[in-house]
């Protein structure tokens, strides 16, 4: 409890500092150097965010895509990724990816249509320079960072996460709650060549180093007419040689994210004596599939994202009414900082 | 109020010259306001006609106290809150018969139409009045259309064919008849049609940049038609029945997504509804009525999002048949006492897979007692409510039983002047709808009736200074919203609980003025101001603690001003909006501007003919004559300047 009250006293300092913050306009920062955190916001409401931390004076600046370009990010910012002297934030709702540059200043904003309707990009991920999206119209879409054009190939229905390990895509179809497969897409004819059947509801995909085991996490699938959980979260472990896939004995799975060292991050999710979300994340080899332990003791309240980039761990935590909290770790579990996410639902962090 | 009924009643068939009636009317209704221990709010439709209002979400921005929440457009949907309750804890009653919608909660005001109505009257934390339905007793406020009962003169026919053209291809076409068929008989009809296209310009900006865009799929068409039959039974008796219908296309147009446009989502409705009521007067001291309704309300929901292999489809049929009995004791003169019950049935059936098929059976007994002379009125009402409900799959909710008392005091100062002062305390509730308790994955069986309570406390003023009168109205209160019923995140599905609480203190201010200048110059004016500090208290440690709710102004008010003269009348309003803030945090990226709508209105009646039995109305409005790009709700832009004409033929 000492520790949280600190985290506490670490807040209110963070949040005194910028109660101090006036009306827009906000400053925009260069040459950034800390934590930059997308917040989602709400649905239909164009409040997705960024926010960046600076770790030397702990401050938190806000709106800063607004900062840097004058005009607001949209609507439902669902994934950012790093790539060379790029940023690429995936806008769900706003049906764009920003490419814009390390000071966030937009560079390019690429728009797919599909059956003349643009489409919605949902999650990110680089390889071998090129950067791929997952399309909830059912489409992995790879963008080149030298003209910023995309490709896009036919995969399962609502992908949601992807993971890319030897020259292959792989893409959990959550069909809304209703698909249970991921899709294999060999990057080098851009095609997808198999479909591995899975937990229903499938979310998030993590492959080991190798390429040889694929983590899937998958959510809760209800019955439509009674509401009962009939295919509850999981965890599974495919054997990428033969097929086979595995129970995992871990429940409530929220989110696994890659890590260091070919370990990964595991979010799961139960309730407090209030019904209040808490989450905790455990550290699992991806190697041998062993559990690690506890990555912290600390039990997130209303736990609501994960993510790991360049030796740091976010953990956002939001109640969907007003700004979010970022816990941020270094990769061995110590807490660098608990600080307000200056927006609403904040979905991932990067460090720069 | 028992002076207007029985003018009502006396004025339904029997010919009577309508003037008369109408400054009667007038006079008599403020004086109600002005007595009323609770606060009353009432505008007749002579007022609204001079000032070019047609719809109820217009008339109501002259109202102290009551937030409209206006998503834009002709067909976007309006719910009525009063001070900064949610909408769900307004009752709506329409000629006596209470209008409600156990699926959502939500009513759409947008739908009532105006051109053949008496008056609109809005109370707030209780009612002098205690002839009627025992339900309304467990609202936090009620919104009151009356609509005119016919008036015949010796042809005994009435009818009146109305066009009205507005801006963004708005065409509204309607038609009145009223006859007496036969000395205790009369029967009615109207039907109005309204087609738009509703795509009106709006300036969008994002930041640095201004782009002019075109609300988009926001065209609505709809037919609302009426027919009634009045007559009278016995020497006090009266019977009034009456079958409604309602209904509606039109588009969705959703919020205005920065960076793509795509809206693609469509409504449909019909609503038919069928009612009778019976009032009666036995003998001096009693007076009883009874009346029984049935509503069906189909709608259909379309989602033609090109990402769904097939377009969303969904079907839901609401049924409400309602039974209310009100007797009404008067052992001596300025003393009363009522007992009200009325038994609700509510049903919801839809195509959403997991839908239960709720049903519910309410039951509201309320008892009032009033006593009413010389300088002192004093209320007090008690209701009972008890729920039970049913449900095809699963279980249902548990029964529930809820009390709500509520009391006022009004006390007229000895002075010359009719300066009154008046206090009211009122305990009410809403209960969860079938989409709180039921709604796939998010419904919970185990929610409780959200609670509201109120104190108010205040003053009236009327003085008449002979072609010239004054009454004014102030108010404070203190009100608390208990076991709030919220949606709460959990970890893969939200669920809806009880967990909110809100303070509330506000102070309503209003003013009218009413003077003759000459025979030929009537001026009236009338404004309010209303604040509100309406903050969540639910949790010290949350971000929001004290931060004022969504969606509320802390200052807003309105003002009115007509002038009359024999050529022209001519009226202006004017609605002026505060600051607010989007979401339950208040910080700067969730403040919307403070806006101010101004609208003005000319128009004239011309007579002719013999006995000047025609005429024709003439009206012309620019609305939103500044041009002010606003939104009441955060990227549902509202329409900028606009105008409309009409043109009405009466006999």
């Amino acid at each position: 409890m000492k520790t949280i009250n600190k985290f506490f006293i670490a807040a209110l300092a963070a949040l005194s500092l910028t109660a101090c913050r006036q009306d827009p306009p906000f400053v925009p920062e260069t040459g950034i150097q800390g934590a930059v955190v997308l917040n989602n916001g709400n649905w239909g409401s164009n409040d997705a965010s960024i926010a960046i931390y600076n770790p030397d004076d702990k401050t938190v600046a806000a709106e800063q895509f607004f900062a840097a370009n004058g005009q607001h990010l949209g609507d439902l910012g669902q994934d950012i990724l790093v790539l060379g002297d790029e940023i690429y934030i995936a806008m769900n709702g706003s049906k764009v990816v920003f490419v814009t540059d390390r000071d966030l200043k937009i560079k390019e904003a690429i728009e797919v249509e599909y059956n003349g309707a643009k489409m919605a990009p949902r999650y990110l991920a680089e390889s071998n320079g090129k950067v791929y999206v997952t399309y909830y119209e059912g489409f992995l879409g790879e963008i080149d960072p030298s003209t910023h054009k995309v490709r896009t190939t036919a995969v399962g229905s609502y992908p949601e996460g992807l993971c890319i390990k030897g020259g292959k895509a792989y893409v959990a179809n959550s069909g809304y709650g209703y698909d249970n497969t991921v899709s294999v897409v060999d990057l080098a004819s851009f095609k997808e060549v198999n479909k591995i059947t899975v937990n229903q509801n499938p979310q998030y995909v993590v492959a080991d180093k190798d390429g040889k085991t694929l983590y899937v996490c998958s959510w809760d699938a209800y019955d439509p007419v009674t509401y009962a959980v009939t295919s509850p979260s999981k965890l599974q472990k495919v054997d990428l040689a033969s097929g086979n896939v595995s129970d995992m004995d871990y429940s409530d799975v929220k989110c696994i994210v890659e890590g260091p060292d070919n370990k990964m991050f595991v979010a799961q999710g139960g309730y407090d004596e209030n019904w209040q979300v808490c989450g905790s994340i455990k550290v699992i080899d991806m190697a041998s599939g062993a559990d690690k332990g506890l990555f912290t003791k600390d039990q997130i309240l209303n736990y609501y994202s994960l993510s790991y980039s360049n030796g740091f761990v976010f953990v956002g935590a939001s109640d969907y009414k007003t700004n979010g909290d970022i816990y941020l770790y270094k990769a061995d579990g110590s807490l660098v900082d608990k600080f307000d996410s200056q927006g609403l639902n904040p979905q991932k962090g990067l460090y720069l | 109020m028992q002076i207007a009924n029985v003018l009502l009643m006396a004025s339904m068939v029997f010919p009577q010259a309508p003037d008369t009636l109408d400054v009667a009317t007038v006079t008599d209704s403020r004086n109600i306001a002005a007595r009323s221990s609770a606060p009353l709010q009432r505008v007749e439709s002579r007022l609204l006609q001079e000032t070019g209002t047609i719809t109820l979400q217009e008339a109501l921005r002259t109202f102290a106290g009551i937030q409209v929440k206006d998503y834009g457009g002709l067909g976007g949907m309006k719910t009525v809150g009063i001070r900064s309750f949610g909408s769900q804890h307004t009752g709506i009653m329409y000629d006596g018969q209470v209008i409600s919608n156990a699926q959502n909660g939500q009513v759409d005001i947008g739908r009532f139409n105006l051109d053949d109505i008496k008056s609109i009257s809005v109370e707030i934390s209780g009612s002098d009045d205690i002839f009627r339905p025992a339900r309304l007793a467990t609202s936090a406020g009620v919104l009151s259309v009356e609509s005119a009962r016919p008036v015949f003169d010796s042809t005994g026919i009435q009818a009146s064919a109305q066009l009205r053209y507005g801006s963004f291809g708005t065409w509204n076409p309607y038609l009145n008849v009223k006859r007496r068929l036969s000395d205790r008989w009369a029967g009615t009809f109207w039907g109005n049609y309204i087609s738009s296209k509703g795509n009106y310009p709006f300036i969008l900006y994002n930041g640095d940049i201004t782009t002019r865009e075109i609300r988009l799929h926001s065209d609505v068409s709809s037919f609302n038609g009426e027919t009634s039959l009045y007559g009278d039974i016995g020497q006090d008796g009266s019977l009034a029945m009456r079958l409604s219908y309602y209904s509606s296309e039109r588009g969705l147009p959703g919020s205005v997504v920065l960076y793509t446009q795509n809206p693609h989502q469509r409504l449909w409705d019909d609503d038919r509804r069928a009612s009778a009521s019976y009032e009666a007067i036995p003998d001096e001291k009693w007076k009883i009525k009874s009346s029984l309704s049935y509503d069906r309300a189909w709608n259909r929901f379309v989602d033609f999002d090109p990402i769904h292999e097939e377009p969303e489809d969904d079907r839901y049929l609401q049924r409400e048949g309602s039974l209310s009995a009100i007797a009404l004791f008067s052992p001596s003169t300025g003393i009363d006492f009522s007992a009200a019950q009325d038994l609700v049935f509510n049903s919801l059936d839809s195509s959403i897979p997991g839908c239960p098929f709720p049903e519910r059976i309410t039951s509201y007994t309320s008892l009032s007692g009033k006593y009413d002379r010389s300088r002192l009125t004093a209320v007090a009402t008690l209701c009972g409510t008890v729920v039970s409900e049913w449900v095809k799959i699963g279980t249902p909710a548990l029964g529930r039983l809820h009390f709500s008392p509520s009391a006022s005091i009004a006390y007229r100062l000895p002075l010359d002047t009719d300066l009154r002062i008046r206090a009211s305390f009122k305990d009410s509730f809403r209960l969860p709808t079938f989409n709180d308790l039921y709604y796939s994955r998010i419904g919970n069986r185990r929610l409780n009736p959200e609670k509201a309570s109120q104190t108010n406390a205040g003053a009236t003023w009327t003085q008449d200074f002979g072609k010239h009168s004054i009454s004014a109205a102030a108010d404070g209160y203190w009100n608390m919203v208990r076991d709030k019923i919220v949606a709460v995140p959990s970890m893969f599905i939200w669920s809806m609980r009880n967990v909110g609480k809100v303070l509330m203190l506000g102070s309503d201010l209003s003013f009218s003025y009413r003077g003759g200048f000459s025979d030929r110059l009537t001026i009236q004016a009338s404004g309010n101001y209303s604040y509100q500090y309406a903050v969540d208290v639910t949790d010290p440690a949350a971000k929001n603690y004290r931060h004022q709710i969504a969606y509320t102004p802390r200052h807003c008010g309105s003002g009115s001003l007509v002038f009359e003269t024999p050529w022209i009348n001519m009226g202006y309003t004017m609605q002026a909006v505060g600051e607010r803030y989007t979401l339950a945090q208040n910080t700067p990226a969730y403040r919307t501007e403070p806006y101010v709508d101004h609208s003005l209105s000319l128009n004239h009646t011309f007579s002719f003919g013999e006995r000047h039995r025609w005429s024709l109305h003439t009206s012309a409005e620019a609305l939103n004559i500044s041009n002010v790009n606003y939104e009441v709700i955060k990227y549902y832009p509202m329409p900028g300047r606009q105008y409309r004409i009409t043109l009405k033929i009466s006999y």
